[in-house]
């Protein structure tokens, strides 16, 4: 679920967040596992945190489960079944 | 791999603070789990929304045939309906946390094995 700050513009903020600090510590290679990852992808590299992110060779996708969820052009793109190295993770530990 | 998502539950109300204490105002200062309010702030800015209360502000991006973005330019509309509706829903939440809410949630982010990485308090906000 999500909602937008009372002033409307602390978007994404927690989950760019958190992908600044795994950048910080994992450096290269990520793969972001998020509800609606699709998008994410793209908010990411429109944030600050953009040319690094692409620089290190990481995506996002989104999980398996909620990947359902989302139109088929998104799934062959973004959902874990689609992307090679995932295997039979879901990604949807925090569930 | 890294797995991100917000939880709802964790909600503290707003306090009338003349009529009474905060129970718990400690820092968490001996390990690095709790990301603090004010790193999280700094990345307040980063994403503007539009005029619109419309669901769709994020640029478009480019992807590769591999999924790989690779440029903020490129227009998908196919790809920004399916967040649409996921959008929409959060929308109904919303009501609910107006003014009521000091914190409304958590944001974390975790390994596939189940350790979380790093946390986040939702202080008056939520997801986005």
């Amino acid at each position: 679920m999500a909602v937008v700050l009372i002033d409307d513009f602390s978007r994404a903020k927690y989950p760019l967040a958190m992908v600044s600090k795994a950048l910080d510590v994992f450096g290269k290679h990520l793969l972001i596992g998020y509800d609606i990852g699709c998008v994410f992808g793209r908010t990411i590299l429109s944030s600050s945190l953009g040319p690094k992110f692409q620089d290190s060779g990481s995506r996002t996708c989104v999980n398996a489960f909620h990947g359902y969820s989302h139109n088929y052009e998104c799934q062959c793109k973004n959902h874990p079944n689609n992307i090679a190295g995932v295997g039979l993770e879901d990604l949807e530990t925090l569930e | 791999m890294l797995v991100l998502d917000s939880n709802n539950s964790l909600k503290r109300m707003k306090t009338a603070r003349e009529q009474r204490e905060v129970g718990d105002t400690r820092e968490l200062t001996d390990s690095d789990y709790f990301l603090s309010n004010n790193f999280v702030d700094l990345f307040g800015d980063e994403v503007q929304r539009t005029a619109d209360t419309g669901v769709k502000e994020e640029p478009d991006a480019e992807l590769s045939d591999d999924g790989y973005v690779t440029d903020v330019n490129d227009v998908q509309p196919q790809l920004e309906d399916c967040a649409t509706n996921w959008k929409a829903a959060a929308s109904k939440e919303k009501k609910k946390m107006w003014g009521v809410f000091d914190e409304t949630g958590v944001f974390a982010c975790a390994c596939p094995h189940g350790f979380v990485m790093w946390i986040a308090d939702m202080v008056q906000s939520g997801e986005l």
